[in-house]
C-alpha cells in the first residue's frame, strides 16, 4: 500500500498480481488490469475492457507519465512533496532563477514590503527579458544578485517573508 | 547552385535542408557548440562549428559563418528567419563574396528593416499605416515628449524590432518614459540598434498577413492570408488560414495592398506584409517581413505552393510558375506553435533534456520539427519545439483534427505549450472565430490558470504499473531500476505526482 497523490488527489493505492494481470486498489476501489505489456517507455493495459496507452520517462527531472493526452510529472522525493515539484520554485516567498541568464534589473532593496505579482527582478534569457514576480505579499528578507550578474538556473535570487508588515 | 549553407538553427533549419534535398541541393549545416547534438547537423550533408553558443559568438557572427561557406563550397545561403535574415549588410556581404542570398536583395531588405522608414515608403505608395511618429530616438525623454501628441494608450517600438523584443505598451501615461527606457535597452541587447518610435493602439485588432512571392522577373503574387491573432507576450501562437474576418471584396483588396508594398521596395523571393484589421474593417501597413516566416506552412498546406522550394528556384533566377488568376485556397489550415515553456509562470521558457517524444502524425497533420528524443533544451535560443499542423477541408474539421494530434504529442522532459493550445482550440471564441490579439489576455483566467487534469483511477493505476513494473526510458530499465532489486513498490513511501500538462 502507498499513498500517491496526483495533482492534489490523494489515493491509497495497493497492486497485487492475479493470474495474468494485476488487481489494482485505488482508495478502496477494486480494478482488474490485464493486458499489460511494457516496453521501454510505453504502458499498455486494458481496465476491463477499456484500452489505455500510458507514456512513461524517467530523467533528471524526475518521472513523467502521460495518459489520455495529458502529462503528469511525478516527484520520487519524499521531502519534497509538498513543494511545487516545477521549474521556477517559488514555494514560500524564496525566488530561484527559473533559467540561467543575465539580471537586467533589481527593483527591490531588503526591507522594501513588495505585493504578490509585484515585478522584483528583471532575468535575460534567450534574448527576453523576463520579469521574475514575487508570489506572495510580504518583506524583502534578502536579495541575492545585482544587475549585470549572470546567474545560473536555481540560483536564488530574492528571499521575501511572506505576510510580514 | 551546387550548395546551400543554412545559417539557421532548430525546426526551420531542418526544414530548408528537407526543401533542398528534394532538389537535389547538398546542404551545410552551421552550428554553436551547444548545438553540437541538434537535429539540423545531423540532416545535413556537411556541418561546421561556428561559435560558443552566445548567439552574438555563433548564429550572428557574419565572419565565421562566412568563413564556413568558403571551407565548405558553398555558393549560397539561406538564412531561415531570426538571426541575420534581415540583417541588410549581412545580405549585403554575401553578396560582395560572390554568393547568392536566398532572399531579398539587401536594398529592399534595408528599405523594410528600419520600421520608421517602411512606415514613410508605404504612406508614399498610398498602403495605410498605423498613426504614430514619423521620426524615432534613442533618448527616453525625446519619446516621452513626442508621446503627449498622441491620445489613449500608445506602443513604443523598436525601428528594428519584430517577435516582441524591444517592444512596450503604454496605458498610464506617467510610465512613458521608464518604458522608453525599458525598450531602448531591450532593442540595443536584441537588435543592436536602440532606436524606438510610437504608434497609437488599435483596438482589439486582428494580425492578418499576406505572403507574397515575387521573382526576378517582375513577376509578383500574393498567396492570399495567415489570421495570427492567438499572441501571447507580442508573439504568435497559433496561427490559421484562410481567416474568417476577410470577405472575398476584403481579402482582394488587402492582397493588391501586399502587393504594392512589396513592388515599392523592389521587392524579390519570399516575404510577408503585416497588417492590423480594427473591428470596422480598416486595416494598416503593420510591417514587412523579409524573410520566410515561421507560419509559412498553413500557407503551403492551403494553397499547395511550397514556399521554401520556391526561395531557392528563385534565388536561382527561375521564373514563378503561377500567375495569381493560377492561384486558390483550398481547405484551411491551422498551426500551433509549441514552446518549451511554462504558461502558469508568465511563459517562462523551460530548459531540460527531451527524456520522452512522441510525435504525432495521420491524416492531414504535418509537424515541422527540430528536436528529437535525448535532445537537450538549452536556454541560448528561442524555445521553439515544433509547428504542428493540421489541414483538412474545413475549419471545424481541422480544430477537431489539431485536438486529436495534440492528445497525440507527448512531450516529457520540458514543460511545453500543448495543454495551452488545447483550451484555446476548445474555447467558444476560438470556436466563433472571434478572435483579436488580446484574445489571450482577456481570457486569461480560463486560459492561463494551473487547471491540471484531474487525475482519473486510470492514471493512479498507470504510476502503480510503472512502480511495479519499474517501466520507464532513461533511468529505469524494464524489469526494475537495479538488478536483483526487490520491486520499487515495496520501498517507497508517500511520493506524489504534480505539475500537470
Amino acid at each position: 500500500m502507498a499513498t500517491i497523490v496526483i495533482d492534489g488527489v490523494r489515493r491509497d493505492v495497493n497492486v497485487e498480481r492475479e493470474g495474468d494481470g494485476y488487481v489494482v486498489t485505488v482508495d478502496g476501489r477494486r480494478h482488474v488490469v490485464g493486458e499489460v505489456s511494457a516496453t521501454a517507455g510505453t504502458l499498455a493495459f486494458l481496465v476491463d475492457r477499456a484500452s489505455h496507452v500510458a507514456h512513461v520517462s524517467n530523467g533528471a527531472v524526475g518521472l513523467w507519465i502521460s495518459l489520455g493526452g495529458h502529462g503528469y510529472r511525478v516527484a520520487l522525493d519524499v521531502a519534497d512533496a509538498d513543494r511545487p515539484v516545477s521549474t521556477g520554485g517559488a514555494g514560500n516567498g524564496r525566488l530561484e532563477a527559473p533559467m540561467p541568464g543575465a539580471i537586467v534589473a533589481v527593483h527591490v532593496a531588503v526591507g522594501d514590503r513588495v505585493r504578490a505579482d509585484q515585478p522584483v527582478v528583471v532575468l535575460e534569457s534567450m534574448k527576453m527579458h523576463n520579469e521574475i514576480v514575487s508570489p506572495v505579499d510580504g518583506v524583502v528578507k534578502r536579495v541575492g544578485c545585482k544587475p549585470g550578474e549572470q546567474v545560473a538556473f536555481g540560483r536564488v535570487l530574492v528571499e521575501i517573508e511572506a505576510g510580514a508588515a | 547552385m551546387t550548395k546551400v549553407l543554412v545559417a539557421n538553427r532548430g525546426e526551420i533549419a531542418v526544414r530548408i535542408i528537407r526543401a533542398c534535398r528534394e532538389l537535389g541541393i547538398p546542404t551545410v549545416a552551421v552550428f554553436s557548440e551547444a548545438d553540437r547534438r541538434s537535429l539540423h547537423v545531423q540532416q545535413a550533408n556537411e556541418a561546421v562549428c561556428i561559435g560558443p553558443p552566445s548567439p552574438l559568438e555563433s548564429y550572428l557572427n557574419q565572419d565565421a559563418i562566412l568563413a564556413a561557406a568558403r571551407t565548405t563550397g558553398a555558393d549560397a545561403i539561406h538564412p531561415g528567419y531570426g538571426f541575420l535574415a534581415e540583417n541588410s549588410s549581412f545580405a549585403e556581404r554575401v553578396e560582395h563574396e560572390g554568393l547568392t542570398f536566398i532572399g531579398p536583395p539587401s536594398s529592399a531588405m534595408r528599405a523594410m528593416g528600419s520600421k520608421i522608414g517602411s512606415r514613410a515608403i508605404m504612406k508614399q505608395a498610398g498602403v495605410p499605416i498605423v498613426p504614430g511618429t514619423d521620426a524615432g530616438s534613442n533618448d527616453p525623454r525625446v519619446i516621452a515628449e513626442a508621446a503627449k501628441k498622441i491620445d489613449g494608450p500608445i506602443f513604443i517600438k523598436a525601428s528594428a524590432g519584430g517577435g516582441g523584443k524591444g517592444l512596450r505598451l503604454v496605458t498610464d501615461r506617467s510610465q512613458v518614459e521608464a518604458a522608453a527606457r525599458a525598450a531602448i535597452g531591450e532593442a540595443k541587447s536584441a537588435f543592436g540598434d536602440d532606436t524606438v518610435y510610437i504608434e497609437k493602439r488599435i483596438e482589439r485588432p486582428r494580425h492578418i498577413e499576406f505572403q507574397v512571392l515575387a521573382d526576378a522577373h517582375h513577376n509578383i503574387v500574393h498567396l492570399f492570408e495567415r489570421e495570427c491573432s492567438v499572441q501571447r507576450r507580442h508573439q504568435k501562437l497559433l496561427e490559421e488560414s484562410p481567416s474568417l474576418a476577410l470577405t472575398p471584396a476584403l481579402r482582394a483588396k488587402m492582397g493588391e495592398a501586399a502587393v504594392a508594398a512589396a513592388k515599392a521596395v523592389g521587392y524579390v523571393n519570399a516575404g510577408t506584409i503585416e497588417f492590423m484589421l480594427d473591428a470596422a474593417g480598416n486595416f494598416y501597413f503593420l510591417e514587412m517581413n523579409t524573410r520566410i516566416q515561421v507560419e509559412h506552412p498553413v500557407t503551403e498546406c492551403t494553397t499547395g505552393i511550397d514556399l521554401v522550394q520556391w526561395q531557392l528556384r528563385i534565388a536561382r533566377g527561375e521564373k514563378l510558375a503561377f500567375a495569381q488568376k493560377d492561384l486558390a485556397q483550398r481547405g484551411h489550415a491551422i498551426e500551433c506553435r509549441v514552446y518549451a515553456e511554462d504558461e502558469t509562470k508568465h511563459f517562462m521558457p523551460s530548459c531540460g533534456v527531451i527524456t520522452y517524444l512522441y510525435e504525432p502524425s495521420g491524416p492531414g497533420i504535418r509537424n515541422d520539427s527540430g528536436i528529437y528524443e535525448g535532445w537537450e533544451v538549452t536556454p541560448y535560443y528561442d524555445p521553439i519545439l515544433s509547428k504542428l499542423v493540421a489541414f483538412a477541408e474545413d475549419r471545424e474539421t481541422a480544430r477537431r483534427r489539431m485536438l486529436r494530434a495534440l492528445d497525440e504529442y507527448v512531450v516529457h522532459g520540458v514543460q511545453t505549450g500543448i495543454a495551452l493550445h488545447k483550451r484555446i482550440l476548445r474555447h467558444p471564441a476560438f470556436i466563433a472565430g472571434e478572435v483579436t490579439t488580446t484574445f489571450i489576455d482577456e481570457h486569461a483566467d480560463e486560459l492561463l490558470a494551473a487547471l491540471g487534469a484531474s487525475a482519473t483511477d486510470e492514471v493512479f493505476i498507470a504510476a502503480a504499473l510503472v512502480l511495479e513494473l519499474g517501466v520507464g526510458r532513461s533511468a529505469l530499465a524494464p524489469g526494475g531500476s537495479e538488478p536483483g532489486a526487490v520491486s520499487p513498490w515495496q520501498r517507497i513511501g508517500r511520493w506524489e505526482i504534480g505539475g500537470a500538462r
